[in-house]
Formats: C-alpha cells, structure tokens, sequence
C-alpha cells in the first residue's frame, strides 16, 4: 500500500531506468453470497468489462458469454466457472458487494545494462474517476534470476512510505463502499465449561442459537435465497429438541410454553420449506427419468414455482408481524436476562455431566432400535430411528465441545453419514406421498404427458427407496460398532 | 515439452537469429519457454541483455549440475520467456563432458529435468560437431540446421546427414531451412531448387538476408519484438512453419 504522495518515478535504485505502461482502467463489480461465503473461503468473484472472473486463491477462470446479471451459480452458462461457483455455494444467492474503478499500470525497471529486473504493478482503486478517495496497490513481480534487484526495490519502496499488506482489491473495494464482511456460523461457539451448571449452559446455547436464527430473519423476508430458511429452521429445531431432552434445568410449565412457541413459528414455515425441498431437487429428479419423460414435469415444477411464490410472500408477511415480532422478543427476554427464570431440580447440575448422560442414553436407544430392523419393518420405524438420530446430533453439536475432540469428531462423521442415507430413505418415501397426492389433478384433467412422467417419477422414486433400505441398515450396523459404544459410553462417565 | 536446437557445423549462418527469435514466436503462441545458449560467444545473452552467469564448476562436475542450471535461469523482458546464458567455461564443456559417464546423454537429462517448468526448449548451438554436438542431437526433437545457399553448402549438409545416421538419431528431426537468402543472385535461386530436390524436409519458408535483422545487435530484442518489414514476416512464417510441423 502507497501513501498518496507516492511517486514511483522516485523509486527506482540509483542507475536504474524506468518507463511506464498505463493499462488504463476498468470497473471492476464484485459479488458474494449474503453470508460472505466466497469472502471467507478467499475466492474472488468480479465482473469486468462483461467477463466473469473466478479466482479461487490464485486459481483464475475467466470467462464471457455469461448473463450480466445473475443471482444464483445455476443461472451462468455452463463451463468451468460455473460448476466451480456451484460447489462453492449453490444453493445460496449472489449479490453485488462493491463496484469501482481500478487503474492499472505496469512499471518496468531496467538496471543500467538496460534489462527488466523488476517489474511492477500498480492498482488505483477509487470510487470513480473523479474520486480522491482510494487506495494504491503496489505488487512487486519479481523476474526468474533476479530476486536480490526485487528485494532491493520493495526496501526501496518502503523507504518512501509504502506498507507491506496482504490486503487485495476486493478488500479495498469493499472499504471504498463502506462493506464489512461478516461471519456466520449456524454452529455457535460456546464458552461455558464443563463444570459449568446445565441452567448456564443451556441459556448459552438457547440465546446464541436464537440469535443465530434472527439473522436469517431479513433473508426470509427478503426471500433471498432457500438457505436462510433452512438455517433458521434448523436452529429452532435445535432448541425445541434439547430443551426437550435435557430436563429438569428450568420449570416444566416455560419449557412447555417455549417450545409451542418455537414449534408454531415452526410450522408457519413447513409448506414453504417442502415446496423449497421438491424445487431443490428439481435436477436430480429430472434425471432419474428417462430423457424422453423429462420434458413432462415442466408443467409440474412451474406449478410447484407458483405456489412457492405465494407461499413465500405469506411467510415473509409473518416474519414482519408483530406477532412473530413478540414471539421472538419474548424468547429473546427470557433467555438473555433469565433472572425471572425459576431453578429447577436439574438447574446446578454440571453441564458435561449432564448432556453426557443424554448422549449414552441416546446411542444406547439408537443401537436397541437398530437390532430391530430387518428387510420387513415398516418406514414408519426406520423414521423413529431418525428422529432418534437427529436428537442425538444436535446434542453432539449443542455440547459436543465439552468433550474431547478426537473422539466426539468420530461419532459425529459417522453419524452423519448414517442421517444422510436416512435422510434419502425418508425423502424418497415422503416425496412418493406428495407426487401421488399432486398426481390427482393432472390425471383427472388429462395431461397425459404429465401423468406418465409423475408416473415415471414415482416408480424411480420406490425403486430407490428399495435399494436405500439396505444402505441404511448396513450404515446403521456400523455407527452401533462397539467402538462406538464403547465411545458414547465414555462420554457419559465424564466426572 | 519440445527441445528445438539451431545447429549448424559452420559459424555466421544465421543459428542464434533463429534460436532468438524461435524462442520468442514460441512464447508469443503462449508456450513457457526457455532459450538456452551453448555458444560461449554469448551472443543470446547480449540481445536479451542477460549478464553471463557465474561459471560451470566443471572441473569438479561427475555430471552435468541440474542446480546450477535452476540457479541461472533468467526471466527475459518478455513474460514467458527465459534465458539460460553462456558462460566462459562452456568452451571447456567438451573436455568436461568426455571425463563424464554416459557423456552423451548429460543435456537430455538436464533439460528433462525442467519438463514440469517449460512447453519448449530452444538451444543456441556453438558452431562445431564435438560431444556437445553429440548431447544436442540426443536432447532435441528437431534439429533446425540453417543452410546460407552456396555450393559448399550441399556436400555440409550430406556429412550432417551421414552423421546423424550413424548416431541413430532419428531421421524426422534434421530439419534445414534456407538462411540469408538474396533472391537476386540466381546462384540461390539455383541452389535452393537443386538443395530442395536432394533434401525434401527442407522447410519452404526462410530467412531472407536483410539489414533489418543485423538490427538486432542495435535493438538487443528479437527481430520479430520489433519490426513488422518483410524479413520478421519471412521470420515468422518459417517459425510458424516449424511449430506446425514439430507440435
């Protein structure tokens, strides 16, 4: 970085030639998630002069014939940028995060033989033409052969008043447009100790997790993109469950009333979330058909899209009512003064202990279940075992870090690979219900191609559900290892 | 990687032009690449303004030094292409290579080396056919050889060609082109023709005889970084020429 009285014409080592190439300059537009995904994973998303540009920590895609503009990765034309840019946050949107003008100039420095020994690139970024605002990026190349003449110039121009930074445009652009990228964690961190009493604990993660929730409130509203619903559902389902599991550590009477509230602001949600979920999975749907039924769900997912939008214009008028409004505070309230919160039996009761218990109780439950399921038991049981599993999750994720790392890392991989082939089972058993129900209209109007592909659509879907069976009992099997017993058995003796 | 070496027996016939500007139409077509000068008379380092290195340690060499190589690369002022300059010590390079095992094979493995680094290699050759010789013509896929259009040229090119085959070097790579053409002297007009018929993997484009190339000595750059006149286009041609038939 350069002070603004800064010549290089000046730094040039005594003897040495200069001579400057003005690159001119371009309006550089940089994008990001709303939760500064790329930002964060330091990848550079920028529109200059109608290319898109990826730059993936030094690893450049840029590419044209892309729309101008653009809010999800799907929407660019297919090619390297996109399927990059989809791995990196599809499903989430894209938005403009600053825009400005850089200068580009390239300063060659010539030792008195005449040759290039430095070459150097200096990067004005500014508002716009006219602004005095901004910053001036020096970046010394250094050339093959002649790394002692490069280190002799940055000394050079340190002398002058020049800063070593690691700092780029993109992070210069977004101090010229007054942006601060923010961290969001859908996980909270959490501070409270072991020894800790459950009543503080508890409070902890309530309150963070709330507030985690909150910041997915103007995304929902906004209706940016599905994942700011999906999160926030996540974290009140978080915080139903463990106040269901952990007991005891606050009056029975809140705990009641604290989880209704949580599951009716649940519920406001579920339609709008199961039409996301189908819209979601729109492609591989599609391509478990054959080619030639593909084409015949149009009309079905244009449907789903309608009903989508109202739906979302429903739950974005909830989330600004004041009713939402005071459920929330109150939460809000109680956990973040709970002086007015009663103590219970369990209130003093350490935290590590007591989430440990719960933790081997859990697993043992899992594992009694899973040595009841064969080839013949009902989905309806293979879905308890989920809840099961999905309760035993959010308690490793809510607590696990009281407990050594190595370990609770282990049985959370395991157990997630075990949820995502429940998961499957289940979506492909609830996904034949719903098809079937929609199915009704199409076939009592006659849109014959319409009806063959949810047909199709259906047989795909049963088909694979036969053969996740086998997966998920198999998945099970393993995650009830003894080593893993033998692990959630040591979590629950902790003292 | 591809290792283009300009050799020829004789000396003044056009090698380094061709190397120098070779090396810069390569990296032009976007190819990483690297101009090696094995002619202690430094001319590649001049026309790049390249400081010679510091000397090959020969004496104590069992082989030729990978490192020493790395060490001495230097960029050129043009992105993308490097220079590998002659030093003093390269005259002695014949001597040191003959007290070496394997002494005809040392280049190959020194370049092969630098595969991961450059698309191409181009070697400025001394005027000689000497074990260094010998190393070039193991090391390289094509071996561009300039033939100034003269009677004694014909019988040269044969005692090339006979040497070549004894050493079991592939047929393909001995590829002459024509140097300092006068199209006004018929004697080239003559020669050209009766030199093309003898030898058929003569390329059909060459470099034409012209001041605008001795400029280079004026310029220190390649003809083809600064002049568009009829010589850099004959000069491109037949580098476009040599990169359709090698890569």
């Amino acid at each position: 970085m350069a002070p603004d009285s800064f010549d290089l014409n000046d730094a040039a080592p005594s003897g040495w030639g200069v001579e400057c190439l003005d690159e001119g300059a371009s309006r550089l537009e940089f994008y990001d998630t709303y939760i500064w995904t790329l930002w964060f994973e330091k990848v550079v998303l920028c529109r200059k002069e109608g290319h898109w540009i990826l730059d993936c920590d030094g690893d450049l895609f840029e590419e044209s014939g892309h729309p101008a503009h653009v809010k999800f990765s799907s929407e660019f034309a297919p090619g390297l940028l996109q399927e990059r840019l989809s791995d990196l946050i599809a499903p989430r949107a894209l938005r403009k995060t600053a825009s400005v003008r850089v200068g580009r100039q390239v300063w060659n420095f010539r030792n008195p033989e005449g040759k290039i020994v430095v070459r150097l690139i200096a990067l004005r970024v500014s508002a716009n033409k006219l602004s005095r605002n901004g910053a001036l990026i020096l970046e010394i190349q250094s050339l093959r052969g002649y790394g002692a003449e490069a280190v002799e110039m940055a000394n050079q121009i340190e002398a002058l008043g020049c800063v070593p930074t690691e700092r780029r445009i993109v992070d210069e652009a977004h101090k010229l447009c007054d942006v601060q990228p923010m961290t969001y964690l859908l996980k909270p961190v959490l501070t409270c100790p072991g020894t800790g009493s459950a009543r503080e604990a508890m409070l902890e993660v309530l309150s963070k997790m709330l507030g985690i929730a909150r910041q997915n409130e103007a995304g929902i509203i906004n209706d940016h993109d599905t994942e700011f619903l999906h999160d926030f559902r996540v974290c009140l389902r978080k915080m139903r469950s463990i106040l269901g599991i952990i007991k005891d550590v606050f009056p029975e009477n809140l705990v009641s009333n604290w989880k209704k509230s949580l599951g009716d602001i649940c519920r406001k949600t579920n339609k709008l979330r199961d039409l996301d979920v189908h819209l979601l999975s729109r492609e591989r749907l599609e391509q478990t058909l054959p080619p030639a039924l593909r084409a015949g769900l149009a009309p079905f997912f244009e449907e789903l899209t309608k009903l989508r939008l109202i739906e979302a214009v429903r739950v974005s008028a909830y989330f600004r009512s004041s009713g939402y409004r005071r459920s929330m505070e109150a939460l809000e309230t109680s956990w973040n003064a709970p002086e007015a919160i009663p103590p219970a039996e369990e209130s003093l009761f350490p935290i590590q202990l007591a989430a440990g218990r719960r933790i081997g109780l859990r697993f043992k439950k899992i594992s009694k279940l899973s040595r009841l399921i064969d080839e013949l038991t009902p989905d309806a049981f293979l879905h308890e075992v989920r809840i099961e599993c999905k309760k035993l999750r959010y308690l490793l994720d809510c607590f696990g870090h009281l407990f050594d790392s190595d370990g609770r890392a282990l049985l959370v991989r395991q157990l997630s690979k075990l949820q995502n082939r429940l998961g499957r089972f289940n979506d492909t058993s609830v996904q034949q219900i719903t098809l079937l129900d929609l199915a009704e209209e199409p076939i009592q109007s006659g849109k014959a191609k319409l009806t063959l592909s949810l047909g199709a659509l259906i047989g795909s879907l049963h088909h694979e559900h036969g053969a996740m069976r086998s997966q998920v009992i198999s998945a099970l099997r393993d995650f009830c290892s003894p080593e893993n017993a033998r692990l959630a058995e040591s979590l629950s003796n902790k003292d | 990687m591809t290792t283009f070496s300009c050799y020829s027996i004789k000396g003044g016939v056009g090698k380094t032009a061709l190397a120098v500007n070779l090396a810069y139409f390569l990296r032009e077509s976007g190819k990483r690449t690297l101009l090696i000068d094995l002619d202690p008379q430094g001319a590649v380092g001049f026309y790049f303004r390249v400081a010679p290195p510091r000397d090959l340690p020969l004496v104590k060499m069992k082989e030729l030094s990978g490192r020493w190589v790395r060490e001495n690369l230097r960029e050129s002022d043009f992105p993308g292409l490097d220079i590998l300059p002659s030093c003093q010590a390269h005259r002695l390079l014949d001597v040191a290579l003959a007290g070496m095992k394997k002494s005809r094979k040392q280049l190959k493995w020194v370049i092969e080396d630098l595969e991961s680094d450059y698309d191409a290699v181009v070697i400025d050759c001394p005027p000689n056919l000497t074990l260094i010789s010998e190393n070039i013509f193991r090391a390289s896929h094509a071996i561009l050889v300039p033939v100034i259009p003269t009677p004694l040229s014909a019988r040269t090119l044969e005692q090339l060609e006979k040497f070549l085959a004894a050493e079991e070097i592939t047929s393909g790579a001995f590829q002459p082109f024509f140097s300092m053409i006068q199209g006004g002297k018929s004697l080239h007009r003559e020669l050209i023709n009766s030199l093309r018929a003898r030898f058929p993997s003569f390329f059909a484009s060459g470099i034409p005889f012209s001041t605008d190339i001795e400029k280079m000595g004026i310029h220190r750059k390649p003809l083809l970084a600064y002049s568009n006149g009829h010589a850099a286009n004959k000069c491109r041609e037949l580098c476009r020429e040599i990169l359709d038939r090698n890569l």
